[in-house]
Order: structure tokens, then sequence, then C-alpha cells
């Protein structure tokens, strides 16, 4: 079993790894627009800033520890409590986000009719 | 602020304790431990043997600063399947330091153990939660996050704990920390703000009639809170009381919202502060203070009452007073998710007190209380949760009243929060209700909610406001986070049972400059409104965009329902200073201006900072200044009045013309940016003949504008032109008195009137004001001798329509004469005595020097510099000579000539005329001038007159000077002046120096006479003979008499 630490590290470089620039992460909770995102370690924990606006400067709008990096799949085969998975950790954060808001408003409306 | 989300350790898992005794089985020891992707936790019965569950989770997150408050927090795990059919048990979470890194059997804690661990969360009977993620959420939770930088938890059920032994399963699974990490994750969601002086008082301010009401606070941890007052047009501050803060007795909690604490004032301008109340966290504390005389307030005891908020902590309180009654308040709390929390517990509580008992001290006056349902409870959890909460920021919420505007109605309110579907950070519609209320005013006999709110991001300093803007109507106002909206206002009417949005607006879509966009003005507490019903607009303050220590002003215009683009500013930090938060009156304003409080942080120090603004009064109509009528051949000036309450300068005006006949508009200006308030219309614009009216609506800096002015009128025709007649030409040589007959013709018009000024120099002489009068002469007295005037006529026609002023110009010379020289014989042998006088003959050649009329040449004449001297035989006055005087240089001022061999003898003292005739190349001023000169022929001075001479024409010119003191010598000429070019010339001829002509004729003067040495008066004898001599064959002998002559021009 990995240590806390390389878990970090290993959760760090792979979403590091899956982002190469803004991108819109489609969610069950609506479509996630990703304009920037770090990810660094700081030896215990992994840490992703994410920023959904575009808004320049100030604090991100989400900061996420231990980031997953699994995401529900029907053709992934990792198995977990009941839920096929596969492993892609960019989208794993941008799930996270789309749970807690931060899908693009455009398709919230669509949901929710004219503001 | 950000929102932090914090997934769990993978040593997290769950510990179990199997016995055949239930309580054996609760108070362990544990049989063993478990990690892997599933945790459980409750009790199950498997054949006789009893199971106990407990799960263990734990979370490291990043230092949260010391200079931060966690305002939100809660734990998270996803419940993925439930091993009864019903698990109607309450999920709770225990803050416990397990062995983090890995759970052992050693964790294991009894029931007794667990009752006395910090209580972080619960979720209320968890049945339905199957395959939904559940929150929870606690004071202490809040209170645990900081300073620590782990948290870890024991989760068990209430059946954990106590009750009857189980007879089947009753436990659920949770899912526990992947190795790779998956959204099903255990979580850990809080989010915080950077403390400043604003930071629990944020709506704590409130206007009086004659001043200011506010909380200030000192920005620490532990705040010192102070209720202060501020007069209107003053900035004296009076420190009415400390606001008791802390943990004791008759204390309010420390703030744990932006909005910890609500003020509210009545009429009289008694106050009240709310606040949780430090013993019970679901208690509301009300501290009232009752106004005394001027400016001093009586603190009455405090009092406090339980909410119905389920056990949990107070977080926000919004309030106001109400009219109805006596008077009352109407307050509403928010509270943190909390112990009791489930889908049916998210809505937010209100409380109605009367105000005469806290006032009276006989009690809190509680009328009643409650939750906010059906408006603001009834609502969906988050997609995937199973609970929710409205307002666990603790800032989010915002009360107003129709009343607050007169007429509106004393048992309504508007209420406006962030709504229990949202997560944190989470940018969606808004909860809005309109509530009524019951007969006996204890609770809402009617409420409802609008189809289209406002969005808003759910955030530790996000902020609503609701403003009433009408007696029926409010503007319900949020911060978008879409970068396309930003503050977003929609203003709705409320009539009946029923409500109509009338306007709305989002003003980051305006393209304001200095607006921050709606991603950074939803996460920060640096604005705020203020309906300012004089100008009948909502005034938004927001921290500038480019400069984080500006705040700005924009103008939501209600009568057009649009934004308007003003970023006036407001204040100003000069500095480094960054504002935190803005804040303004929470009740409807009374007067011209608005308190504006700014909480700043510079490097940490913490300031308020406070602003009177103004508000904008909209300029009155235009008054105008009354327009003559006039040829609209001729450019004409329309002058008008900019009025403005304010004193506001003008910014823009419109002026439109129109014909009366038919109203065409023959003239419109359009909206034109000027400062100036008058317009001259070009000539030809509008058409002579006819009757016209105009008007002028003007704008002031705010682009606010007036009403059109009433109407002026006027009528255009032909003017027509005057032409003096009599005199003929300017400067006649033959004034001699003070006064002068004139006349005038009339072209293109019919006289009705006519004017006549004199004017000598620039100063007005006399003004004949209009004469209705079709003659064309008149009289013009009050001239002075030796002195230049100008006669002005000016004709108008029925219609008031003027001419051109026709002017002449003329200098009369009917100055004194000269004293007679006088001198007395006696004349004993023939018994007279002879009087005799000595006078120069008027006019006469000076000394007998005959005229220079060049006919035998131009000998002795001189030119001056740069110019030349020629005999002219070709243009002559008289003869058959004269003298050609050019310029030899462009700019020669003078040009001149003289005839220095050839001086004069004068006599000082006594007057002498020069005259000539001239004729010039062009038109030109030229001066007849005498140099009067010493016997030594040193130069003295100069007598001068100028005449404009035009060109090519004879023209007499000539000047009267007295010879100075010391003058024996004198010669004359013209001199041409105004720097001509070259090659410009005069022809001269017939120039004389005579006496001047206004010495007395000898035979005129009068003889007077009296006896020496006495007071007697003067008596006249008689006039001299033509030989200027006089016998007195009155006078006798042995008496001395004086003798006077006076000489009569």
């Amino acid at each position: 079993m990995a240590t806390a630490s390389e878990n970090a590290r290993a959760r760090t470089r792979a979403v590091r790894d899956a982002y190469d620039g803004p991108a819109t992460v489609s969610t069950p909770d609506g479509d996630v627009a990703i304009e920037s995102l770090v990810a660094h370690d700081d030896g215990l924990r992994s840490r992703v800033e994410v920023r959904v606006s575009d808004a320049a400067g100030g604090d991100p709008d989400f900061v996420i520890v231990n980031p997953p990096t699994l995401v529900p799949d029907p053709a992934g085969e990792i198995v977990v409590h009941g839920v096929r998975c596969r492993e892609d950790p960019l989208a794993a954060v941008a799930y996270v986000i789309a749970s807690n808001g931060g899908a693009a408003m455009k398709q919230k409306n669509a949901r929710r009719g004219i503001r | 602020m950000t929102v932090t989300i914090v997934f769990g350790k993978t040593s997290d898992g769950y510990l179990y304790s199997y016995d055949a005794s239930q309580t054996n089985s609760r108070n362990g020891p544990a049989d063993g431990a478990t990690g892997g992707n599933t945790a459980f936790v409750g009790r199950n019965n498997n054949d006789g043997q009893y199971a106990t569950f407990l799960s263990y989770l734990g979370y490291d997150y990043p230092a949260i600063p010391a200079s931060d408050v966690v305002t939100a927090a809660a734990v998270r795990v996803y419940v993925y399947n439930q091993l009864s059919a019903s698990f109607a048990q309450d999920l709770v979470w225990r803050g416990f330091a397990w062995s983090g890194s890995g759970l052992t059997v050693a964790d294991w804690r009894n029931p007794t153990q667990i009752a006395a661990l910090r209580h972080d969360g619960l979720v209320h009977m968890l049945s339905g939660a199957t395959g939904k993620t559940v929150q929870a959420s606690s004071d202490e939770l809040l209170a645990a996050m900081r300073p620590a930088t782990s948290m870890e938890h024991l989760l068990h059920t209430n059946y954990n704990l106590a009750g009857a032994a189980p007879t089947r399963d009753e436990a659920i699974a949770l899912a526990t920390t992947e190795q790779a990490g998956t959204a099903f994750d255990p979580m850990l969601v809080y989010t915080s703000v950077t403390r400043n002086t604003l930071f629990g008082v944020l709506g704590a301010q409130v206007e009086l009639s004659d001043g200011w009401a506010w909380l200030e606070s000192n920005g620490a941890a532990t705040p010192t809170i102070t209720l202060k007052y501020r007069p209107f047009g003053s900035a004296t501050v009076t420190q009415i009381a400390t606001i008791p803060i802390g943990a004791a007795v008759n204390q309010f909690a420390v703030p744990a919202g932006y909005q910890a604490l609500a003020l509210v004032a009545d009429p009289a301008g008694n106050l009240c502060v709310l606040g949780r109340y430090s013993q019970a966290e679901n208690s509301l504390a009300l501290l009232a203070f009752q106004r005394g005389g001027g400016v001093t307030w009586t603190v009455k005891p405090m009092r406090s009452t339980s909410m119905p908020t389920y056990g949990a902590a107070i977080n926000q309180v919004v309030a106001l007073w109400h009219p109805f009654g006596s008077g009352s308040i109407l307050a509403f709390v928010g509270h943190i998710g909390s112990a009791g929390d489930s889908v049916v517990h998210n809505e937010t509580q209100h409380a109605i007190f009367d105000f005469a008992p806290l006032l009276a001290n006989t009690g809190n006056g509680l009328r009643g209380s409650g939750n906010s349902l059906p408006a603001l409870g009834v609502v969906a959890p988050p997609s995937g949760y199973f609970n929710a909460w409205h307002n666990e920021t603790g800032t989010g919420m915002d009360v107003a009243s129709p009343s607050q505007i007169p007429p509106g109605s004393a048992d309504q309110a508007y209420f406006y929060s962030f709504g229990g579907d949202q997560n944190l950070g989470d940018n969606r519609a808004l909860s809005e209700g309109w509530y009524i209320l019951n007969a006996a005013s204890t609770g809402f006999q009617w409420t409802k909610t609008v189809s289209t709110n406002g969005y808003g991001r759910k955030d530790a300093a996000g902020k609503v406001r609701v403003v009433p803007v009408s007696s029926q109507a409010a503007a319900f106002i949020s911060a978008d986070s879409d970068s396309s909206w930003g503050i977003s206002i929609k203003v709705k009417n409320h009539t009946g049972t029923d409500s109509t949005l009338i306007g709305a607006e989002n003003l980051s879509g305006l393209g304001i400059p200095s607006m921050p966009d709606g991603p950074a003005i939803a996460q920060t507490a640096a604005w705020d409104a203020v309906y300012n019903e004089i100008e009948n607009a909502i005034h938004v303050y927001y921290v500038d965009a480019a400069d984080a220590g500006r705040v700005r002003r924009t103008v939501f215009d209600l009568n057009t329902m649009n934004g308007r683009l003003n970023e006036t500013l407001v204040y100003d930090d000069a500095g480094a200073g960054t504002v935190k938060a803005i804040r303004v009156q929470r009740n409807s304003g009374v007067g011209q201006t608005t308190l504006v409080t700014i909480a700043i942080d510079t490097a940490g120090v913490l300031t308020t900072q406070y602003v009177v603004d103004t508000f904008n009064i909209a300029p009155t109509a235009p008054t105008l200044v009354t327009r003559a009528n006039f040829d609209a051949a001729q450019a004409a000036n329309f002058d008008w009045d900019f009025n403005d309450p304010n004193g506001d300068p003008q910014y823009a005006y419109q002026l439109e013309i129109s014909r009366i006949s038919d109203e065409v508009v023959v003239l419109d200006t359009g909206k034109t940016l000027s400062a100036v308030s008058n317009r001259t219309v070009a000539g030809n614009t509008i058409a002579n003949g006819f009757d016209y009216r105009w008007r002028v609506k003007a704008w002031d800096p705010s682009d606010v504008e007036s009403p059109w002015s009433t109407y002026g009128t006027f009528t255009a025709s032909a003017g027509g032109t005057v032409t003096i007649t009599a005199p003929a030409v300017n400067n006649p040589l033959d004034v001699i008195t003070d006064d002068i007959p004139i006349a005038w013709s009339v072209a293109g018009t019919v006289q009705a009137a006519y004017r006549v000024w004199l004017y000598r120099g620039a100063t007005l002489v006399s003004d004949t004001n209009w004469i209705a009068s079709g003659a064309t002469t008149a009289t013009v007295a009050g001239m002075l001798s030796d002195q230049a005037h100008e006669i002005r006529v000016q004709v108008r026609n029925a219609q008031a329509v003027v001419t051109n002023i026709a002017t002449r110009t003329l200098t009369p010379s009917y100055s004194t004469p000269e004293k007679p020289i006088v001198s007395v014989t006696p004349q004993p042998e023939d018994g007279f005595a002879l009087v005799t006088i000595d006078n120069p003959t008027p006019g006469a050649p000076a000394l007998g020097i005959p005229e220079a009329g060049f006919e035998t040449g131009v000998s002795g004449w001189q030119a001056g510099p740069n110019a030349a001297v020629a005999a002219e035989a070709g243009i002559v006055h008289r003869g058959v000579g004269a003298l050609r005087i050019t310029s030899t240089l462009n700019g020669q001022d003078p040009v001149y000539a003289r005839d220095y061999p050839n001086q004069r003898d004068v006599i000082a003292g006594q007057r002498y005329t020069a005259r000539m005739w001239v004729y010039a190349s062009i038109q030109c001023n030229v001066s007849a001038t005498i140099d009067w000169s010493t016997a030594a022929f040193a130069y003295l001075s100069s007598s001068s007159f100028g005449t404009l001479v035009p060109a090519a024409t004879w023209t007499q010119i000539q000047v009267t000077g007295t010879a100075p003191a010391t003058a024996a010598k004198a010669v004359y000429g013209p001199s041409i002046a105004g720097g001509v070019a070259a090659g410009t010339y005069v022809i001269l001829d017939e120039v004389t120096l005579g006496n001047a002509s206004d010495r007395p004729e000898t035979a005129e003067n009068q003889i007077l006479r009296r006896i020496a040495g006495t007071d007697d008066a003067f008596e006249i004898l008689g006039t001299a003979d033509p030989d200027g001599s006089f016998r007195d064959y009155t006078a006798t002998a042995g008496i001395t008499y004086e003798y006077r002559v006076r000489g009569n021009a």
C-alpha cells in the first residue's frame, strides 16, 4: 500500500499530466469550464487549485485537497461501490466542481429556465 | 472566497464489536478493524450475535490564516447502501483523534465516551439517503477548523448509544477513500472570510430622522463593537454604547458571520441590536436603546428568546422595524447546518416582537416565531444530495418592508436569501419571498415566491439586498457570478396576491469600466445598494475593479429601468489599502444623503472610513430668458437659466423651436453636450414672417434630465436698415454746442419706435429707450466740448424687430473763452477811465502767417522718419499745388511732415487751432497735430486730434490746443497713424495755424466794475467798443475801482 506522501504525489502528478490548458468537461451536473488549474503537493497532501470563472487574479474558485482520479463510466473496468469507473483525473476534478455548483451557468439556465 | 474541498485519508475505515450482549457489543472492545472501500455505521442482530459498527474518517487540510474566520464548514459522506429497508436513524459525526495513520481496535469508544466527544454534525432520519451524499455541520466543527490542519471523526448512529436491541440489520455502508479516489470519498468542505471591521455588523446601519446610527467593530477575533450616532450635516460622532460581546450572561456571542448583528430603529430614534445570545446558540438576543432628548439613549436589559432552528447555531440576523401595532420588530435568522438538519429542516426562521415591552423593560415582546415555510423552505437539495441549508455562510440574507416607503402596507415584508438548493460556491437562483402578516401579527398568513429570481453565489462574503422602491415595489439585488451579469437587479411590483417583474438589469453587462465582473463581485462584500427616492433610482456602491482602494457609485434608474454608465468616485484610499466591505443603511433614507461605511484592510491594519454621499437631485425645468422678436436673417441668441437643486452645473441641453401656427418643429438641437446655457441660432435657420415658440430641457452631470421648460414665444420678421442722414458725415466741424439735431432714414421696414444712444468713448451718456413714434428726427444733448462722441440710432417695427444700429461720430467745440487782457488808464482831463481790452481776433492766422497753399512749392517742409515729401500738382484742394507725404516703410507710425524752418511764434497759455485739408490714398486715421517748442526750438509736447479719413476724399481736419507754459514756437501738420504700408500717402493743402476759433470777439466783452477793497458785487457797465476800448464816465474821483472783463464767444 502506498504511503500518504506517495499517494499525494501520485494524485498530483495524475491531475497535472491530465491538464494541458483551459478545457470544458461534461459532467452529469453540467459542463465545467476550467479556466486554470494548478496542481501541487506538500509531501502530505495533493492540492489542486481551480478557477472556473474568467476573472483575472484573486483567489481560486475551488481548492480540492486529495482530489479523486476515478469517474463513473459504464464501460470502465474499475468497480467501486458497485459503480463502474474509469481513471480520468481531470474529469474527476470536474465532477467534484460540478457537484458543488461550479458547472457553467448556461447549462444551469437551461435547466431552470430564464432567470 | 474560495471553497475548499478536502477528501479523506486512505487510512479511514471502521471498527466492529460482536457480542451476545447488546450492551457489551456497544461497549466493546472492538473485535477488528477494516479498511478498504467501505465503512459501516450502525448495528445488527445475526442469530443472537449483536454487532456494533463505528466508522472513522480523517482529513488533512491547508492551514487557515489567523486573520480568517471559517464561516461555513460541512462534512459529507456518500451512503451507497443501507443494510435495512428503512434506516430511520440519525447519523452523527464526533470529533475524535483516532490513530489517523492507521485505525486500531484501541480506537473503539463506548457510548459514554462517545457522548462526551465534540459534536461535529448530525443528519436526521437517514431513510431515503441511499445513493446520495449527506452532509452535516455544527458550530463546534467550525470552531475546531482553525488552528488545526487535520480533522478526524468517529461516526455513529443514535442507536449506537441507546435504544432497544435490534431485530435486524440496521447499518449503512459509507464510501471511504479509495487509493485512486472517487467523488464518493468522504469530504470536508469549508469556506472562510478574511476578518475586517464590517465582519459581524455588515447589516447594522440605519438612518434616523436626524442622522445615522450604526455598529462599529474593530475587526478583532473577539471584537469590540460600539453603537454610534452621527447627525446629518456634521462629522461629530457620538458613541452611544459598547455592545457586550463574549461568552458571559447578557452578552451577544462572538460574531460567526458577516451579518451576525442587526440594528433596527423606530421613527422616534429608539434602537435595538439583535444577535445570537451567548448562552444558547439557537437563541436570539435583543438589546434596546431608548432615545431621550437630543443625543442620548438609555440602554435596556438584554432579552432573549429561543428560535426554532432545530438546535442549530444562529450565524446571521436581519431585521427591520414594522409600523403595525404599537411598533414591532421583524427578524429573520440564518443558521449553520447543524444537528437536526435534514431535507425537511433547511429553512430560515423568523420572529416578531413588540418594541414597546423591550423599551419598557417588561419582557422580550415576542409575538410569535416560526420557520419560513413554505416560501423558502421547500426547495430540493442539490443534485445527488440528501439535505441542504439556506444560509450556512452567515451572510446572503436581507429583509425589507413596503412600509418603509409610505403608504406601503404595514403588514408585509420582502425576503431575499441564498437558496437551500445551493452548495457552497454554487451560483444559482436565490430564494425570494413576500410575506403578509396574519391578523394577530404573530406569523404569516400568506407567502409567495416568484418565478424570476436573481442569481447569486453562495459565498462566505456574498451578499444579497432587497430594497423597497415604492409603496408596492422592491428591488431584489444580488451578485451573480456569471461574468456577463454581476450585480443583478430585479424590480418587482406586488399587488394583491400577485407580483410582476417590472424591470431588470445586470450591471456587469453594461460595460461600466470600473465595475468588477460577475466572478469578482459575487465573492466580496464590497458592494451595497440604497434607494434614492429623490431621484427614483438605486445607487449601487462598489469597489473599483482597477483600484481596490476606491469605491465608486453607479445608478439604476427606476424611471427607465435601465442602469446608467455612471461610475462616480465616492472614496479613494490613495494608499495601499484594500476595500473589503461596503455598507449603507438597511432602512429607507429620509434625507438627501447617505452614509457609506467602508472597511479597509491595509496590510492587516483594519480601519473604517465613512463617506457622506449626496444624492443627486434632478434639475428642474430651465427658466427661459425672454427672446425678443428678431430678423431671422440675422443670428439670434436663445438664453435660459439652468436650475438644479443640488447646484450642479449644466451638462447638456436640448433646444426646440416650432411654428405656433402648425406646430411644425423647425429646429431641434437634440441632446447637446454643453455647460453653456444659451444657443446662437444662425441667420436664415428659420424663416421670417411667422410666430414661433421655443423650449429647453437640460441634463446635469449625472445625466439626469430636467422637464421641458414652459414655452417662450417670439416673432421673426424683416428688420430693415436705418441710416443717419444728419449729420451726414462723421466729425462735422461746425458743432459748437453741446447738443445737435439729428435725422435718419429707414428702409426695409416700417418704423414703429426708435431709440437713440449717446456714448462718450465707452461711457453711455444718454439713452432714450424705445420711443413709440414714427418721427425720424431727434436732438441729442449732453456732449462735452473737445471730446469724441458717438450717436447711435436704432429703429424697430410693430413686431419689435429691430434694424441695425446706425452710428455717427462727432466732437463739439464750445469751450469757455480765454480771459481777455485788460488795462485801465484814468483820463482825468476827459473825465473817464479808459478800459482797454487786448484780444486776438478769433480764428485769425496766428501772428499774421498766411496759410500754406503750396502754390509756389513746398520749401521748408520736411518729412519725418521713413517718409518722403514732394510737391503735388495733380491732386490739389485749391489752386495748383499741394504737398504729398508718402510712407517709405511698412508699419511706420506715425508718418508725418512739418515746416520746421518756419516755426511759428506762439504765446504760452493761449489757444491755437491748426486746420488743414488732407487726401489719403487709403482710408486711414490722420491726426491734425501742433508740436509745441521753446524759443530755443526744444520740443515740449503736441496737441493732436485724429480723424478717420476716407480714401481718396478731401477731408478737413483740425486740432485746437493751448500752448504750454514755456512754449514760444510751434510747427503743425498731419500725422498718419496705424502703421500704414509703404507707399501709402496723404496729400496736404491749405494748412493754417490761427487763433483758436472760440476766442471772444472783443466787441462782445463785458466790462464789470466795483469799488476796490469791498465785497460789493461787480456791476456790468457795458461791452467793449469794436476797437477794444470802453470809456467809464461814471467813475468818481478819489475812489479806487476794480475792473473785470468777461469774454463771450
